[in-house]
């Protein structure tokens, strides 16, 4: 039993490990500790692509620091065993499928940028997420309330086309998949970053709506 | 004879049959809803608000809220309740092979996927005609305490705790907040609060000492619980006949460790919950009425006795009255069943007010269940999942993705103060060593940790609404704990036995079978009533607490728990303008019910309308 689990963690998921270090800028070579999770409910096509994603990102062989973890569960319990990691992690990269009214069917990067957080709209998400809801905002905001996040954390996030139930992705978003998992690969190779250089995905700087300002979704 | 509405009868052994004569016996009329009065008085009278209490939506699910509010005579005049997602799951499970519903149905929750997981495994068994191994049910039997050692904890304290808090309570009832302060509690010995007001403070969201104390309660039970079944709340080690894992002293020796820590909070829980449902009557007895509805509720029972399940339906009702939370329907207060036969056969899911078609053209498959007893064409087995969504929502027509599902055609409540009162009423509990059911009350005896032994007894209550629902939700943590207690106890002395097996072995059968998992969540009343051929589901159904409470009207005009709850709540707020309204005594009747669901609210003006916005996950929702 390791002591992850005896901490009540998430068990990485499969994956071989091998002993690549990650180089640091100058020269100096530290292991970085790096969570990769996907986050969403899974049969529920596009908005399952980061539970998809991560499937497959489990798959490959990391070096050790590096997990794999599906964070398809209550973002209270996610925050919890982020911040009870030891060593702690210095990167986590998230991968979800989240609709913020852009371009349908793309890829994008952004960074969660740390910031001050609004009492009601953080007791309203932890309410949310105590009651199983599992939303990748409701974690960033809460981990970040618990200190449970690193300075960098990067967020994958699939624009989604169809979030209807259902097990698989759209066309749209299934052409996205292998692009999201060589993005996620390269970020958690990534050297240690004090600041984020573009990519052809671009740099956004991530700040969830408050909770009453989200898209509705209405299909009755 | 427990049923006064479907024409089941029972023959002199007790054996039920349908009643002679009747042509079409589970035949009835649907019923118009009638909102005439309510359009009128909303014609008639500006201060009577139509408030919409209206979700943010997201994949995980919604419920919204609708009433009518005569804000000057502080009365409700409607209530729908609105689940707006579809999700599918059960229609994601034809086809299927039976073993995956345990893993995709265990993901319709963020919280309480082993719930699922275990219900689904319980119906595998059925249908697959095979039952764990003792220490593969004792094990059972304690992941679902935890599961509730958990849940509970987090919704007095996270979810429900915040409607009772200082910066709540001072805004909405400032003379109650005034009261509060002077008035010292009754138990402050054991809970260290001196006032009301101290609790309150302590009820703070994100700084009160107990809501930081309930969020850190949740993190033993979830240790204990990936110690013993991998991982939480979707666990990897939940398989048919039983559990894949192997467990030792050394995980057992973990999870005892785990519970003691936790038995002192939950300890003081009770003796909180004491104190603030009192003052409040106190303060004012029309509290007694918010969240008050029939004393209608009913459980399928939990926690099997690890040398008496067997699987089987046909001795289903043995097995279930050998459960540590004894199965039973409550009508008006009194038990009238706990025959798990019983209570299957008059299960009925209706869905007149639900975005769904019916099935009647599909034809009924089941005119009994496998002991031959006689059940209706709207029952589980018979039901199909049809989705229709509309794209007007009506008060009169249809206007949830919830169904209406009934007993006996009455409108019932799921909770886990269902499980305490059935269990407390029939007096059946077996062979345990810390509780016991009087009739009229369980005394559990609690062990002594840094505070003393105590005999602590929960008593059926007298009035049944908000406030004993959570009352009883902190009694039902110290109840789960000793009942993992006595499982781990049964694991010690199976390991000193060399009986450490916990799963069974099984073949996936290729010919017809049908099944159901009567088990139970942190809220109540969980079924999946399954039915499979050639080694594939060919039709699942899934019943949550939330479908239960959160239903819609049903044909015969009964509006679902939610409704009946809100419609009968005093507006007890004080406020000078509508636009003060913050609707506070409604948000505590529904959140008592532990609705799967933290209302989120968002206060929006106009001159005209007062908007709340409420979210739930999606358990409720099909």
């Amino acid at each position: 039993m390791s002591e992850a689990r005896a901490q009540g963690r998430w068990v990485a998921v499969r994956g071989g490990r091998a002993t690549d270090v990650i180089a640091e800028p100058g020269g100096t070579k530290q292991r970085l500790q790096v969570l990769i999770g996907g986050v969403g409910y899974r049969w529920q096509r596009d908005a399952s692509f980061g539970l998809i994603a991560s499937d497959e990102l489990s798959q490959l062989d990391w070096p050790p620091g590096v997990e794999v973890a599906d964070l398809g569960y209550g973002a209270i319990y996610v925050a919890q065993d982020m911040a009870d990691a030891q060593p702690p992690f210095d990167r986590v990269i998230l991968l979800t499928g989240i609709a913020r009214g852009r371009k349908l069917g793309q890829i994008y990067r952004t960074r969660w940028e740390d910031g001050a957080l609004d009492p009601d709209d953080l007791v309203a998400r932890i309410r949310e997420a105590g009651a199983g809801v599992v939303d990748p905002d409701h974690l960033l905001v809460i981990a970040q309330h618990f200190g449970a996040l690193p300075d960098d954390v990067v967020v994958i996030e699939l624009e989604p086309v169809d979030v209807t139930g259902g097990e698989d992705l759209s066309p749209e978003a299934a052409g996205c998949l292998q692009e999201a998992i060589e993005l996620a690969r390269r970020e958690a190779f990534a050297p240690r970053r004090r600041e984020y250089a573009p990519s052809e995905y671009g740099v956004t700087t991530v700040r969830p709506a408050p909770f009453s300002d989200r898209p509705r979704e209405t299909r009755a | 004879m427990c049923f006064q509405n479907l024409p089941i009868e029972f023959d002199q052994q007790g054996r039920p049959r349908l009643r002679e004569g009747v042509e079409d016996p589970y035949a009835y009329q649907a019923r118009e809803i009638d909102r005439s009065g309510v359009e009128e008085l909303l014609r008639r009278n500006g201060h009577i608000k139509d408030v919409n209490i209206d979700p943010v939506t997201r994949v995980a699910g919604a419920l919204a809220f609708h009433s009518v509010v005569d804000l000057e005579e502080r009365k409700v005049h409607e209530a729908n309740s609105i689940a707006t997602l579809f999700r599918g799951y059960e229609v994601i499970l034809k086809g299927r092979d039976p073993r995956d519903a345990m893993y995709v149905s265990s993901r319709v929750c963020g919280v309480c996927g082993g719930v699922h997981s275990v219900a689904s495994s319980l119906a595998i068994e059925m249908a697959f005609g095979i039952a764990p191994p003792p220490m593969g049910l004792a094990l059972r039997n304690i992941q679902l305490a935890l599961d509730f050692m958990l849940d509970n904890p987090l919704h007095l304290y996270i979810l429900a705790g915040p409607d009772y808090s200082e910066t709540v309570v001072e805004r909405t009832n400032p003379s109650l907040w005034e009261r509060a302060k002077r008035t010292e509690t009754r138990h402050g010995d054991i809970h260290e609060y001196r006032t009301i007001a101290d609790i309150m403070r302590a009820l703070n969201p994100l700084t009160g000492k107990l809501y930081l104390e309930g969020l850190h309660a949740t993190r033993p039970p979830r240790e204990a619980y990936a110690l013993l079944y991998g991982k939480y709340p979707h666990p990897q080690t939940v398989v048919p006949g039983g559990l894949s894992s192997t467990v030792s002293l050394k995980e057992l020796n973990e999870t005892h460790n785990r519970i003691i820590r936790t038995i002192d909070f939950a300890k003081k829980g009770v003796f909180i919950w004491e104190d603030l449902t009192e003052f409040f009557y106190e303060a004012d007895p029309k509290y007694k009425q918010v969240g008050e509805r029939p004393e209608n509720l009913m459980d399928t029972g939990i926690w099997d006795d690890p040398f008496a399940y067997d699987g089987t339906y046909e001795s289903c009702a043995e097995w279930g009255d050998r459960r540590w939370a004894t199965p039973g329907v409550i009508i008006d207060g009194e038990l009238v069943t706990t025959n798990l036969h019983h209570i299957n056969m008059g299960l009925e899911e209706f869905v007149e007010h639900s975005y769904y078609e019916d099935w009647e053209d599909e034809g009924v498959r089941h005119r009994t269940d496998p002991a031959g007893n006689p059940i209706s064409p709207n029952h589980p087995w018979n039901k199909e999942t049809k989705p229709a969504p509309v794209h007007k929502r009506s008060w009169k027509e249809k206007y949830t993705w919830a169904t209406s599902p009934r007993w006996d055609r009455q409108v019932m409540e799921a909770g886990c103060y269902a499980r305490m009162w059935t269990t407390a009423a029939a007096g059946k509990m077996p062979h345990t060593r810390f509780i016991q059911a009087t009739g009229t009350s369980l005394k559990m005896d609690v062990p002594r940790t840094l505070l003393p032994a105590m005999e602590i007894e929960w008593k059926i209550p007298e009035v049944w609404n908000a406030f004993e629902r959570n009352r009883n939700r902190a009694y039902h943590i110290l109840y789960s704990m000793l009942v993992a207690y006595e499982n781990l106890l049964i694991c010690f002395e199976q390991i000193k036995k060399g009986e450490t097996k916990t799963a069974t072995p099984y073949e996936v059968p290729k010919d017809h079978r049908i099944g159901v998992g009567f088990w139970g969540a942190g809220r109540g009343w969980l079924t999946h009533h399954l039915e499979m051929d050639k080694g594939a589901l060919i039709n699942y159904q899934i019943i949550t607490p939330s479908t239960i409470n959160a239903s819609p009207r049903d044909p015969f005009g009964q509006g679902g728990a939610y409704e009946e709850a809100v419609m009968n709540t005093p507006i007890l707020e004080e406020y000078d303008r509508p636009e003060d309204f913050t609707g506070i005594d409604i948000f505590r009747a529904i959140r008592s019910f532990d609705p799967c669901m933290p209302c989120t609210t968002h206060i929006h003006h106009d001159d005209r309308v007062v908007t709340r916005e409420v979210n739930t996950c999606g358990c409720g929702i099909e």
